[in-house]
């Protein structure tokens, strides 16, 4: 029966493994691997060795990116990595703050059509992502829809050039494109909430505001962090948002990768980097997780 | 009643269309034990959830120790809830849940813990204060949630339902608890509940509801002894119910004509009763006697026993009765040693006293 069950579920899972394993598990050692060969021109050379990585972190002069000193040979890729954690952190609250919101309303204010306010949710998703990265462009562009609109009121002359091409146009477009994402996480957790908690709340002395805080806040932990991580991730190694609203400014390090990949010729720089990232990441969420205390949040609510 | 605790006048409550409450008028007393019976669907949940604040009345006056709730929202009332499901937090431990209203009541943080300390024990969960609440029995579930009610020293603690997801052996231990707790806290409970058996045992009052209405309130006794109506008589306990028509009406007695029956004489009701009005003769089980055959006089009756139920201490008897579509239930002791067995010719008969007199 035991082994039965087991069978079925492994071949019920075998599907998905399978692709996991071709998608996913098998670049990422591919990237391992590369991290450790080296390349001049087109010629890799296979030979093992801890070259990019030890240039990642050798101390040279530096340079200063704001107000912080990086004394790095190479200060490049540990810049963009910061800038990319901090620009990802603040689409993400941005996320969050606007998700959050539209999450609750949707749990607790919308009793009729539901399903209708869902779908009305996901309409951006019907044009593709690079369609509406260069909506944006439009919107914040020189001959734009703010700069045409802000001209004909005459509260400008001249077009604002600083709207697009800067780290603000990339955490604006990256914002908008994952508010949907993750308003469904934080959702399901507020629909999850037994109503009677809150009316128990209310006939324990709790004012709505406290009630929320008390009850409502708390019991949305598990959707919140789901949403924060599901965005954040994905968004520190996006580099399709800063290629076409960043700008010079707006490089983000998904950008740097890119470039070692496929224009600078240095595709294990680009390998070592990349598996960097992912552990600096890797070790934040982590952390982040620890710092909140999930583990006793999942235990009681999950 | 004077200076109640509970004072409810006029009070109405329509969800759309549908009228959940009509007029809803009475008082409860201090320290009383007061339950609201009824069938699914009667308005007692709704007329308890009024009294808490979690809805508020179409039209009418409500009054809750002198003082009008009109306006007064559910967390600055004098009242506490035991929810049906018990609404234990998820996220909080059993002494957070029990000390959750404690934030309200201007204490320090030893008189807090000690008012915890207190209530834990009260409801005998000593040692299971940081279980939280997937981790907890049924049984302590519901401890919980009358400790977290109880710790806030409410005037009035509204119950609805708090036993029926219990098995009956826990059920029945825990409406023990629950009498002798009240007694000791002194404090009202309203208590809601379908179970007639379970009001019956715990009430000092019973409100008896049906279809939005208070159809009577008495003490467990009165309500059994006196119901003022077949859907009260019916509802409480088992009634048998022989339709009639009032002959005579003579002082405390009321003779009528009972068709194939033959002539029934019973006690006369509260309200006058005129002559020639139909009525139904009203008979619980176990006032009835059953005797070998040889029916004669009023109230009594042949019949044939169609079926008999041995429950240990008494036995049920199912006797069928000529022009009566019904058969007649009899409660019998069984310490009466001479056993009626099923096909027997019987013959009942009851005392004038026994018999009520109801509007058909």
């Amino acid at each position: 029966m035991t082994s039965g069950s087991a069978r079925t579920g492994l071949s019920l899972l075998s599907p998905a493994f399978l692709v996991m394993a071709a998608t996913l598990l098998a670049p990422v050692v591919a990237l391992i691997v590369m991290s450790f060969w080296t390349q001049s021109g087109f010629e890799i050379d296979r030979t093992f060795t801890l070259a990019n990585y030890s240039r990642l972190v050798e101390p040279g002069e530096g340079t200063v990116w704001y107000g912080i000193r990086f004394p790095l040979a190479y200060p490049v890729p540990a810049v963009l990595m910061v800038k990319s954690l901090a620009m990802s952190l603040v689409a993400t609250i941005c996320v969050i703050g606007v998700a959050w919101p539209m999450a609750y309303f949707l749990a607790f204010r919308v009793t009729r059509y539901k399903a209708m306010w869902m779908i009305l949710l996901t309409i951006p998703f019907w044009t593709s992502y690079l369609l509406r990265v260069f909506s944006w462009k439009i919107v914040l562009g020189f001959n734009g829809a703010i700069n045409s609109g802000l001209q004909w009121l005459g509260l400008i002359r001249e077009p604002l050039e600083f709207l697009l091409y800067n780290p603000l146009a990339v955490m604006i477009t990256l914002a908008h494109s994952w508010i949907a994402f993750s308003v469904l996480p934080i959702y399901v957790s507020l629909e999850k909430i037994d109503r009677t908690l809150l009316e128990a709340a209310s006939d324990l002395g709790d004012s709505r505001w406290k009630r929320f805080r008390r009850i409502t806040l708390p019991l949305s932990m598990p959707g919140t962090i789901a949403a924060t991580l599901l965005v954040f991730i994905p968004t520190v190694g996006d580099y399709v948002t800063p290629t076409l609203v960043g700008g010079p400014g707006g490089t983000m390090i998904g950008s740097l990768v890119q470039q070692l990949f496929l224009r600078q010729d240095n595709a294990p720089m680009g390998a070592a980097i990349s598996i960097v990232m992912m552990l600096i990441i890797a070790v934040l969420v982590g952390l982040f997780l620890w710092l909140i205390g999930y583990g006793r949040i999942r235990r009681r609510i999950g | 009643m004077d200076d109640p605790i509970i004072r409810i006048e006029g009070v109405e409550k329509s969800f759309g269309s549908f009228q959940a409450l009509k007029d809803i008028r009475f008082d409860i007393a201090r320290g009383e034990f007061f339950s609201l019976l009824g069938a699914s669907g009667c308005g007692k949940t709704t007329l308890l959830r009024i009294l808490a604040g979690i809805e508020q009345p179409t039209r009418g006056q409500l009054t809750i120790d002198g003082k009008p709730m009109a306006g007064v929202p559910a967390n600055r009332r004098p009242t506490n809830m035991v929810f049906q499901s018990y609404a234990i937090f998820p996220h909080l431990t059993v002494r957070e849940n029990i000390g959750y209203g404690l934030v309200y009541q201007n204490l320090t943080k030893a008189e807090a813990k000690a008012r915890t300390d207190e209530a834990i024990e009260l409801v005998k969960l000593t040692g299971l204060d940081d279980r939280s609440a997937h981790q907890l029995s049924g049984g302590q579930r519901q401890r919980v949630a009358l400790a977290r009610a109880l710790v806030c020293r409410p005037k009035v603690l509204l119950l609805d339902e708090p036993l029926s997801a219990l098995d009956k052996k826990l059920r029945e231990e825990m409406q023990q608890e629950l009498r002798s707790l009240q007694r000791t806290v002194g404090i009202t409970f309203v208590f809601v509940t379908h179970d007639q058996e379970e009001a019956l045992t715990l009430s000092d009052r019973i409100a008896v509801m049906s279809g939005g209405r208070v159809l009577q309130i008495d003490t467990p006794e009165g309500l059994y002894e006196r119901p003022n109506c077949r859907e009260v008589a019916e509802f409480v306990g088992t009634m048998n119910l022989f339709p009639a028509q009032v002959q005579q009406v003579d002082g405390g007695q009321v003779i009528a004509d009972g068709r194939a029956l033959g002539n029934l004489v019973g006690r006369s009701p509260d309200r006058p009763v005129a002559s020639g009005e139909a009525i139904l003769m009203a008979l619980r089980p176990e006032k009835i006697e059953i005797s070998a055959a040889g029916a004669a006089g009023p109230n009594s009756v042949a019949g044939r026993v169609a079926s008999v139920s041995y429950l240990g201490d008494r036995s049920h008897y199912l006797v069928a009765v000529d022009g009566l579509t019904a058969p007649v239930v009899v409660y019998r002791s069984n310490s009466e040693r001479t056993a009626v067995a099923a096909g027997a010719e019987v013959a009942l008969s009851w005392s004038d006293a026994d018999a009520l007199v109801l509007a058909r």
